[in-house]
């Protein structure tokens, strides 16, 4: 045939392609398997920080003054990137981690530059430069630097950028010259108000048991400033007696979450969570199972944040179980707290009664099957129907998998053999999850430490989910 | 024992016209106005409750944390508006409140009228309400039983309780007055239809003396529900961990608040009626006064409600605690209507201290309703803005309601006057045959001159 093969088989175009570099069919099934080319790691790096203070006194020298002119920088958004992703709807519902903002870019600034400029949160702004203009609303991040504006990059799509992406955000980018920092920008505020669909709206700790961070020479000096935040109440009711089934639990360090929010997309990808849109995010219905929430501290030195991945607690005295009318909601003889969809009539008593607010209900029938939506669906784990309750679950179709297959080949579920998705996803290994039983793994060890608390101790949940204290080490702070 | 029960002691010929008599009477030009008005609302609320089980529970304001708003705020008013019927019908039976008489069948159709307004909503409120029923204990072929340790379980056999008792103790005190009115009926239609419900009721003396014990039984019975049900109703409320609703005082505060939301309500709907159909001297000053005093007594314990919860809060030492109700509520989003409250439910009851007050009805119609108001804003305080400031700051969130939300409401308002207007029209509206007997009992204590 003149135009070549008219059915030309798709497998041996892409190895042809390839050219030789699998060798024979078995190293290419298995590299296929594997999801990453057999050696072409990169040599590690040996690095070390550098601790140069003179370098940081340099830098606080070039602050600008706040009453200086407002310079306008250019970002790339942490979700959607340069807007290569703005066509994804998980990313466009992912929150922003300082701003828990969704679905749109904003005008991030300090409260000074807020009050200079006269506009409050989701006043809409209007940035002129050249022949270029954006119009978005305005934001207030702490710790934003005096008198600059950060507008992230990526929204603002029109019909080419894909029916999830138009419209959502301004486009921030026609605003651009050379270099990304711009000081002849026009900035007007507008009389324009829109209502930003935040999944957080407060930052404060508000003195509760959440978000705990320490001075790391406060640390040193109380190591055991947190003993009273974790452990047993005092209580009436006899022990449970240990269980000989493996107690499933999970660990993590807030001090090396930097709040990527991998872990969220992550879970959504795992457990088929679905996405609800600007105005479900606006009335605080977002169906994420795992969240970051974000507590923001004022320090000499400003405000430090700490970010704590929330999700279920799996609760060993669960507060959710014991208000749920219709036996929805139990608890499993290896520790999780299980939700029963079938069951659920969805009187929401158990999301009232979660101090975590970790529950996340079906307000309408989003699980209508689109042919995207069907063909991204995780096959282990159920589509929940309109009207019923959901929640984290440890991925406990993975825990069941690990027990099949422990069965089949006679053996024991080994420590770590068990990863939940956001433990898999997380880049800084600062989620562990495993059993109880298995002593020597990271999760059980970090439990011992003296920065461990249970998020809400006082009220004697239980949760089996702790957290290790952010330590923070900054100049000027001492015991 | 200034004013008398029955002024003017109408003759009981007088008494049997003029209170059966309602029923046969045409509907007037604002009967069908106002049969007309609650038409078409009720007509909102089946668009409204249609929409939602179409659609989802998403079309209400309900969010995570407000996990309960409007539908249940509706649920615990109306509940606690039927309360003053039981408790007008049973308890002051038993304590042998004459005065009770004009206005007791009156009250208990409020009462059963609100009840089922009530009962719509925790229905309505379920995310699969088609499953409403697996909350009633029934033989299942999944052997699932209610889990009884939560709340809605007792709640549901509580309502089911108080309602068909409700309705078998307003029955009863029907029979001997539809068999009156099958013995003057002008048609035969009515006389077959009266008939069949009176029961065969011949009034002679034995059937008098059965009929008196099972009163007083039913009595009995019902006096314990008025303090259970709205005991229970606080329960959905108090055993749960949420700032707010965690609280021991719950139960006799919500009775408190259901008796003084009840009265209101009394007299929201008599002082009009009385005036419509002239029975000033059946339901007189003392009726309106006696309601507006026990409205007082009521009113001064949920006042009394309050203080300890602050007290509690403040107390306690308790960072989520503190916060609800000294920024929370009284700052917090929707903070409007829990001034609303107290303006409502501590301001305006002092005005009942006054004589003056109690005794100018048009006044007191103002107080009433503003008192009906400041139930509603107190339900909303307890459970919308409990909610809003929970635990965990980082999920604080307001509440919103949706135009759905506000029609049903709407909706619900309208099919109780609808159906009141019907019990007008239907059935006489004061216990004639009590009220006889009430006047042979006066008559023969101070007779005539």
């Amino acid at each position: 045939m003149l135009a070549g093969d008219a059915a030309p088989d798709e497998r041996a175009l892409v190895r042809a392609a390839l050219g030789d570099r699998f060798g024979d069919d078995e190293t290419w099934h298995a590299t296929l398997a594997a999801g990453v080319i057999d050696g072409t790691a990169e040599a590690p790096v040996a690095v070390r920080p550098r601790s140069d203070a003179a370098l940081i006194d340099a830098l606080a020298d070039l602050l600008v003054p706040s009453d200086a002119a407002i310079e306008v920088t250019l970002a790339r958004s942490p979700a959607v990137e340069d807007g290569r992703f703005a066509n994804n709807p998980w990313l466009q519902e992912l929150p922003h981690p300082l701003t828990k903002q969704t679905w749109g870019n904003a005008a991030l600034m300090s409260a000074a530059t807020a009050e200079r400029l006269e506009v409050v949160d989701g006043q809409v702004v209007e940035i002129k430069r050249g022949g270029a203009r954006v119009a978005v609303p305005a934001l207030v991040v702490p710790g934003h630097a005096e008198a600059s504006i950060t507008i992230e990059l990526g929204y603002g799509h029109t019909a080419e950028g894909g029916p999830i992406a138009r419209g959502v955000g301004g486009n921030a980018a026609p605003l651009a010259g050379a270099g990304a920092i711009m000081r002849d920008a026009k900035i007007r505020a507008t009389s324009r108000r829109v209502e930003i669909a935040r999944t957080q709206l407060e930052f404060g700790r508000h003195d509760r048991e959440v978000g705990y961070q320490l001075a790391l020479a406060d640390y040193r000096a109380h190591p055991a400033r947190l003993a009273e935040r974790r452990g047993d109440l005092p209580t009436l009711l006899a022990a449970r007696p240990p269980s000989e089934t493996l107690q499933w639990a999970m660990t993590i360090d807030t001090t090396i979450c930097t709040g990527c929010s991998a872990c969220m997309i992550a879970c959504q990808a795992e457990n088929n969570v679905p996405v609800v849109g600007a105005e479900g995010v606006r009335r605080g219905r977002e169906m994420h199972w795992l969240r970051i929430d974000t507590y923001v501290e004022d320090t000499p030195r400003g405000p430090e944040v700490v970010h704590q991945p929330m999700l279920c607690q799996q609760c060993e005295h669960a507060p959710c179980e014991y208000v749920c009318p219709v036996f929805a909601t139990t608890h499993s003889p290896d520790g999780l707290n299980e939700m029963t969809y079938n069951r659920c009539v969805g009187t929401r008593f158990c999301s009232n009664n979660c101090p975590y607010k970790v529950r996340r209900f079906n307000w309408f029938a989003y699980d209508k099957p689109t042919t995207t939506a069907a063909l991204q669906r995780n096959p282990n784990v159920t589509v929940r129907e309109r009207g019923v309750m959901e929640k984290c679950t440890y991925c406990v179709q993975r825990i069941r998998g690990a027990e099949i297959r422990a069965r089949m080949a006679g053996g024991a579920i080994a420590p770590g053999e068990v990863v939940t998705a956001c433990q898999q996803a997380c880049p800084t290994r600062a989620i562990q999850f495993g059993a109880l039983q298995h002593e020597d793994t990271d999760m059980v060890r970090w439990r011992a430490s003296g920065r461990t608390y249970a998020t809400l101790h006082e009220l004697g949940t239980r949760p089996r989910t702790l957290y290790l204290a952010k330590i923070r080490d900054l100049d000027g702070e001492d015991a | 024992m200034s004013d008398p029960i029955l002024a003017g002691m109408p003759s009981e010929q007088e008494l049997q016209r003029r209170l059966l008599g309602t029923p046969a009477r045409r509907g007037g030009r604002g009967w069908w106005l106002a049969f007309a008005i609650s038409g078409a609302l009720t007509v909102v609320l089946v668009i409204c409750v249609t929409h939602t089980i179409s659609t989802g529970i998403g079309t209400w304001g309900t969010t995570i944390p407000v996990g309960w708003a409007l539908a249940i705020v509706h649920f615990v008013w109306w509940i606690g508006i039927g309360h003053a019927g039981t408790f007008i019908s049973a308890i002051l039976y038993l304590f042998e409140q004459r005065w009770r008489t004009s206005i007791n069948r009156f009250a208990e159709a409020m009462t059963l009228f609100a009840v089922l307004q009530a009962a719509l909503f925790p229905v309505l409120h379920l995310g699969r309400p088609w499953f409403f029923y697996w909350l009633m204990p029934y033989p299942a072929v999944m052997k699932v039983w209610p889990q009884v340790r939560s709340a809605l379980p007792w709640d549901a056999a509580a309502i089911t309780t108080y309602f068909t008792v409700s309705l078998l103790f307003w029955f009863m005190g029907l029979v001997p007055d539809l068999a009156s009115l099958r013995d003057h009926a002008p048609t035969r239609r009515r006389r077959i239809i009266y008939g069949l419900l009176a029961l065969g009721w011949r009034g002679d003396a034995t059937a008098w003396r059965h009929y008196r014990s099972a009163y007083l039984v039913l009595a009995g019975l019902a006096t314990p529900l008025v303090l259970s049900v709205h005991s229970i109703v606080s329960s959905d409320f108090a055993i749960g961990l949420t700032p707010g609703w965690h609280s021991t005082i719950f139960p006799p505060f919500f009775v408190a608040g259901a008796i003084f939301s009840g009265f209101a309500m009394v007299l929201t709907l008599v002082i009009p009626v009385r005036a419509v159909f002239g029975m000033h001297d059946v339901i007189t000053p003392r009726h309106i006064d006696n309601c507006a005093k026990l409205m007082l007594v009521t009113g001064l314990i949920v006042n009394y409600g309050y203080i300890v919860e602050m007290f509690m809060a403040w107390y306690s030492a308790d960072a989520a605690e503190r916060y609800q109700f000294f920024v929370g509520r009284p700052f917090g989003p929707n903070a409007p209507v829990f001034w609303t409250m107290l303006v409502c439910n501590v301001g305006v009851t002092q005005l009942l201290w006054l004589r003056r007050v109690r005794r100018n009805v048009a006044v007191l119609f103002v107080v009433a309703l503003l008192i009906n108001v400041g139930m509603w804003c107190e339900r909303f305080v307890i459970i919308v803005m409990s909610l809003q400031r929970e635990f965990m700051p980082s999920k604080w969130h307001g509440y919103t309601p949706t135009w759905v939300d506000v029609g049903i409401f709407a909706g619900t308002i309208g099919f109780f006057v609808l159906l009141f207007l019907v019990f007008l029209r239907l059935l006489p509206f004061v216990a004639v045959s009590e009220m006889k007997e009430l006047r042979r009992e006066l008559a023969h204590e101070e007779p005539s001159p």
